[in-house]
């Protein structure tokens, strides 16, 4: 589904990420491990072509095509979609009419109140919402804006967590399910707190730390190393 | 309008007209170079820039000049265009034209102040949707710049309103043609008596330059009270 090929990263002269290599099968979840600032986020923004970043070598390929030379339209319309770190405020833009303008109005009633958002619908997108509310309208924006890959940037953080199970469950009923043209969903998480592993399937993580991939493995154990010997590699 | 004589009626109906037209002609040109010089990286983009703004600093005459050179019936454009049946030289279009490019500027800094303060998150947000780059400029990028572009328009009007010497260098000061309020203000005061028809030309430009620069500071300031989010 997603294929990292050897990806260098760069805003301007200063490298972001190098040499990343990352691969993604088909209905798979992954999380992205990682200390602040090491380059977890660029790499989502780099998958969904956001500026300023710039890929200055390697290939991302996305269900067969390689997509870094397309813009980011383009991108979103091959089925790539972002669930923002920090969504812009939209004053004059209603929930209900955000909905109806991705055409998922027959599906909004359901997903939000899965996510408890059902009394948000009439008020302005992210205007007066707290911290955990803007995550979860941003997680149902992504569900309801149905890509094939869903990138979450840290979903959870500033959730309570009640509703941390429910972000969690709703990332688990669309990533391994099929979209609304019947092809398989897939998805990538940065966690700060590995919170959300315990609510979602996430088949393997990733740590990322100062710009390179550095191990992969079981979402599970791999968190539970971090917690006590910090972002390195498990040893054999 | 009784207290206007009949040639004093024309130059200020001519005036409206050719600001009306230069404002509205330029319009389209002035929100593609305020876009460009915003958010294109290209070559040539500060000899745009100074292009742009030239007709701020370069003395009126010179560029009335320059537009007879360009758009006069010898000058190289305005010799291809006359075989197509547009004619600038001599005519109340050469003066909305010359207009047009001594208030160009003017439009387009205000429009490309309003560019400035859009939030790029929110077109890439857009984009992240699916819209294409005509969709995100005409349904996010074009209501956000909208007062910018109305407080461009007004102040291009007003500075076409008071055009001179540009006007007066490729298109003359021909009654009913091309003399505009400024140029018949000249004219009046060139002959004995003429007095009292200049001043009540000089209210009226007064009234329209101060109504103009009060318009365009109120859609200012609601567009920085939009920025601040209020």
């Amino acid at each position: 589904m997603l294929e990292i090929r050897n990806l260098t990263v760069a805003i301007g002269d200063n490298v972001i990420l190098r040499d990343i290599d990352l691969h993604l099968p088909e209905g798979e979840l992954h999380v992205l491990l990682g200390p602040n600032g090491s380059g977890k986020s660029s790499l989502l923004a780099t998958i969904m072509g956001l500026p300023p970043f710039e890929v200055v070598s390697g290939e991302i390929i996305f269900a067969g095509t390689p997509i870094q030379s397309l813009d980011l339209t383009e991108r979103a319309e091959l089925g790539i979609g972002l669930a923002y770190q920090r969504p812009p405020s939209l004053d004059g833009v209603t929930v209900r009419s955000f909905a109806a303008a991705l055409g998922a109005v027959a599906a909004l009633e359901t997903e939000a109140a899965a996510l408890d958002l059902t009394g948000f619908l009439d008020r302005d997108m992210n205007v007066g919402f707290s911290g955990g509310e803007i995550k979860r309208w941003e997680v149902l924006k992504l569900v309801l804006q149905d890509p094939r890959l869903l990138l979450f940037d840290e979903p959870e953080s500033g959730v309570d967590l009640e509703h941390v199970i429910a972000v969690g469950d709703a990332i688990r009923r669309v990533v391994g399910a099929p979209d609304r043209s019947g092809r398989t969903c897939s998805g990538l998480v940065i966690t700060h707190t590995g919170l959300i592993l315990s609510h979602v399937k996430a088949d393997r993580a990733h740590i990322i730390k100062e710009g390179r991939l550095l191990h992969s493995g079981d979402p599970h154990e791999l968190f539970g190393h971090i917690q006590t010997e910090g972002y390195t590699i498990p040893a054999a | 309008m009784d207290w206007l004589g009949p040639e004093e009626w024309q130059a200020v109906a001519l005036s409206l007209k050719v600001s009306f037209w230069a404002t509205l002609a330029s319009l389209p040109f002035g929100i593609l170079a305020a876009y460009a010089l915003a958010r294109w990286r290209f070559p040539g983009r500060q000899l745009l820039n100074g292009l742009v703004h030239l007709p701020l600093v370069l003395p009126p005459v010179v560029t009335g000049y320059l537009l007879l050179l360009t758009f006069g019936t010898q000058g190289a454009i305005g010799r291809a265009l006359a075989e197509v049946g547009i004619v600038f030289a001599f005519r109340w279009t050469g003066a909305a034209l010359a207009a047009a490019v001594m208030a160009f500027p003017l439009m387009v800094r205000a429009i490309r102040l309003s560019l400035d303060a859009v939030d790029p998150g929110l077109e890439e947000a857009a984009a992240t949707l699916g819209a294409s780059r005509a969709w995100v400029f005409l349904t996010v990028t074009l209501p956000l710049i909208l007062p910018g572009i109305l407080a461009g328009s007004i102040l291009a009007f007003a500075k076409a309103m008071g055009e001179f010497g540009a006007t007066i260098t490729f298109v003359s000061n021909i009654p009913g043609e091309t003399q505009t309020l400024p140029t018949a203000v000249y004219a009046f005061l060139q002959v004995p008596g003429g007095e009292p028809a200049a001043l009540r030309l000089v209210i009226i430009a007064v009234a329209v330059a101060m109504g103009a620069l009060f318009l365009s500071e109120w859609v200012g300031r609601r567009v920085a009270r939009r920025v601040a989010g209020t």
